[in-house]
């Protein structure tokens, strides 16, 4: 169905972390921060009129910086963060464009993008993103994540899709149909509420201990557990100034585990839904996705709620990062041109002046042509494999946050 | 046979058509709002029917003599009896209601196309699978709105609850105006039973909603649950034997004039109203918007799901009709919130996100095609 005058690319725009696969076969992944020089001083030392990914958190002192979605979605009422969201898609897009190796030029109005957003996004949330993405493709088609995951996974028919990235935790029930608002859950028992819990009972046990937020995601991105710990979590911090060695498992542990009842009591709620011909179909065919789906022992623990239900199996995806956005451009590729005219997006803000187009972040995770669409259909298990700089994937909340 | 691949087919067909309604909603929310509703034909001889009875039995128990004659008696406690002695052998509380003849029209929902299914040996993909059968669609009866009628609950003298100087009657005319914005912004015309801090009653509430010719009917309220803690839920007409909603439903209904007589009559007349379908739609579509929405201001916000109850306001409209409670005042994390005008605007888009998904729902897509490209 591919238009050779067209790039189809899959975008999964993530709270934390965002990912775009593309048709050329490039893959990217950055971190989902946009920042802008405070001022005309931190302007001339950066040489940049926006910085955005890594490159944007490694300088934010001198940045006005901006997470611009929360919990999936573009923050409400702030015009920053329309901006921000807008610079971060027109990054990942022309990296794509930039992506393309002989291919002849390529402009915005030939990019068309499957976008994910949570599965319960309200229609008002959805007309924003489509405001947010005019001029920076030809043709838009959102859907809701799992929906994309479970797309690109073929995991059609009889299955439960469980992604859980750093604002929310998407559910999705496939029953061979589009799946409908009764087949979906949203959840915001997800990474950032685990960050805030640990953030709070850390502060309120170590009430002289100096840290920060990004901090305390880092200690849950290389720690996480739920059930028994492996090791003592041990993390060094200032307390007065002077390095001093903590220990926050206790904390860890009762943060993550936080997000285990909402998540097994949606989880089940939704398997009381399906047909009961079909039940045990869905609880063997559970694919837990996303970058907090990682935690150690997550999935044993939905498994074991699942026992009170006749038991169940929960597949835990360890290469989260693109699944999505594979998933997404899978659909791309399977539109055909006549559904994308249908889908066309006005070119009315202009796209002059945008200083991310080819600036040049080396921060991206870059992939082979050819690999996506494999991995799109059966990429499970599959691994960016990461430039210099790039974020870390290795770590259990280290990838794909959507 | 149907292979994956027309199931991927099928899927994506399915996603085209649902972003075609979003972008349609967006621009051609003007050409809709011109259209007026439209009933299938068979749709049509009962819903005259329905309407004609309703009409004639309201007409005649809105009659200024019995409206007099029931205030003599103490209304509050005859809706108390009613809501109690109309529904016997109902279901659980919250639960809808249903006479035989609305037992038959529900029952004559749509189910999803069956399917059976062979799948690979790892049970995770469809390797082939039956034809789905087509199914009816659930949006036979084509619909469009025009006209939306928006209910600030009390004013005037009557506040509603009240706590710490929030008053129900002021926060539930902020919202209404919020949404009134809203809607007229997507090209709905919007009528207000009051804009102003003024007592208005049920009765006139009721006929001020009919005489304008209103495809909808949304009555906004500030909800008093005491210990049951916060909540928001969606009523749309029906008995209930719940005592909490017994209890509200008596004190919405004060000072409507309506006698438990004129009441037997209108429900009697109305539960063969297939408005009433369409007003549970409308309240299912209103209820989850409210809550997936405001639950990101209020985490912990119970989702106290749609309901039936038999409010003046449900029964004596002639469209589609729900009465909101957008939140709780009894609740100390709801209660402050309902004074941030953040939280309001909120609610305010909430209820105007349910609005467009019913408002969608009436506007069928073309079916997705089973076989051809």
């Amino acid at each position: 169905m591919a238009n050779s005058n067209k790039l189809q690319v899959g975008i999964d725009l993530g709270t934390s972390r965002s990912a775009i696969s593309s048709s050329a076969g490039q893959r990217y992944v950055v971190e989902s921060y946009v920042g802008w020089p405070l001022d005309m001083v931190a302007r001339k030392v950066l040489k940049r009129d926006v910085l955005i990914g890594t490159e944007a958190l490694q300088n934010r002192p001198m940045l006005d910086l901006h997470r611009p979605l929360e919990r999936g979605l573009i923050k409400e009422g702030s015009e920053k963060a329309e901006m921000a969201v807008r610079e971060l898609l027109r990054h990942l897009v022309q990296l794509a464009i930039d992506g393309m190796e002989g291919d002849g030029e390529i402009d915005f109005a030939q990019v068309r993008a499957v976008v994910g957003v949570p599965a319960e996004a309200l229609r008002s949330s959805k007309k924003n993103l489509r405001k947010a993405m005019d001029g920076l493709v030809g043709s838009l088609m959102i859907v809701s994540e799992p929906f994309a995951v479970a797309y690109g996974l073929e995991a059609l028919l009889h299955a439960m899709i469980i992604d859980i990235g750093a604002g929310t935790a998407d559910f999705c029930v496939m029953n061979g149909r589009y799946p409908t608002e009764d087949d979906q859950r949203t959840l915001t028992a997800a990474g950032d509420s685990i960050d805030a819990l640990l953030y709070s009972a850390v502060r309120e046990r170590f009430p002289e201990a100096a840290f920060s937020t990004h901090m305390v995601r880092g200690w849950k991105e290389d720690h996480s557990f739920v059930g028994s710990a492996q090791t003592p979590v041990k993390v060094t911090v200032p307390v007065r100034g002077k390095p001093t060695e903590i220990d926050i498992t206790r904390e860890l542990k009762v943060a993550c585990e936080s997000i285990v009842p909402p998540l097994t009591e949606t989880m089940i709620d939704l398997i009381s839904r399906v047909d009961p011909e079909y039940q045990e179909r869905v609880r063997n065919n559970i694919v837990l996705t996303g970058g907090t789906g990682l935690i150690r022992g997550l999935g044993p623990a939905l498994e074991e709620a699942l026992e009170e239900i006749g038991g169940g199996r929960v597949r835990v995806i360890q290469d989260p990062v693109f699944v999505g956005s594979d998933g997404g451009l899978s659909i791309a590729m399977d539109a055909p041109d006549s559904d994308w005219e249908k889908l066309g997006v006005p070119a009315s803000q202009s796209l002059q002046g945008s200083s991310s187009q080819g600036g040049g972040s080396n921060e991206n995770a870059k992939r082979p042509a050819s690999s996506p669409l494999s991995a799109a259909s059966g990429g499970v298990g599959s691994r960016s494999s990461a430039a210099a700089g790039a974020p870390a994937t290795s770590g259990p909340i280290g990838a794909d946050e959507s | 046979m149907t292979t994956l691949r027309q199931v991927k087919k099928q899927l994506v067909h399915a996603a085209v058509v649902d972003n075609v309604d979003l972008i349609e909603d967006r621009r051609a929310a003007r050409a809709r709002a011109r259209t007026r509703r439209r009933f299938g034909r068979s749709a049509w001889m009962l819903g005259v029917l329905a309407l004609t009875l309703g009409g004639v039995l309201a007409a005649w128990s809105l009659s200024p003599p019995l409206r007099a004659w029931a205030s003599e008696r103490g209304l509050p406690q005859v809706v108390a009896g009613l809501t109690g002695a109309a529904s016997p052998g109902s279901g659980a509380p919250g639960e809808p209601t249903a006479t035989a003849a609305t037992a038959a029209t529900t029952q004559a929902e749509p189910t999803g196309p069956e399917t059976i299914v062979v799948l690979n040996p790892e049970g995770t993909s469809a390797l082939r699978f039956d034809e789905p059968p087509i199914g009816v669609d659930q949006r036979t009866f084509s619909l469009g709105l025009r006209t939306v009628v928006l209910d600030p609950g009390h004013g005037g003298v009557n506040s509603g609850t009240e706590k710490d100087g929030l008053r129900e009657k002021d926060i539930t005319l902020d919202i209404a105006q919020r949404l009134e914005s809203l809607l007229l912004l997507d090209g709905f015309d919007v009528l207000m039973t009051r804009r102003e801090d003024v007592d208005v009653d049920l009765y006139e509430r009721v006929a001020f909603a009919n005489r304008g010719g209103g495809d909808l009917f949304l009555s906004i309220h500030v909800n008093w649950l005491g210990r049951a803690g916060g909540g928001v839920e969606t009523f749309y007409l029906g008995t209930s034997d719940d005592p909490r909603i017994v209890e509200l439903t008596a004190a919405e209904n004060r000072d409507s004039g309506y006698t438990l007589k004129d009441f037997r009559n209108l429900l009697d007349g109305l539960y063969v109203d297939l408005r009433r379908d369409e007003s549970r739609n409308l309240a299912q579509a209103v209820q989850r918007a409210m809550h997936s929405s405001l639950r990101e201001l209020s985490p912990k916000l119970r989702d106290r799901g749609v309901k039936t109850a038999p409010f003046v306001v449900l029964i004596g409209t002639e469209m589609p009709a729900v009465l909101a409670e957008v939140s709780s005042l009894s609740d100390e994390e709801e209660a402050r919130l309902l004074a941030d005008s953040t939280y309001r605007q909120r609610i305010a888009e909430a209820l105007h996100d349910g609005v467009l998904r019913y408002a969608a729902s009436l506007n069928p897509s073309p079916p997705a095609s089973s076989g051809g490209p």
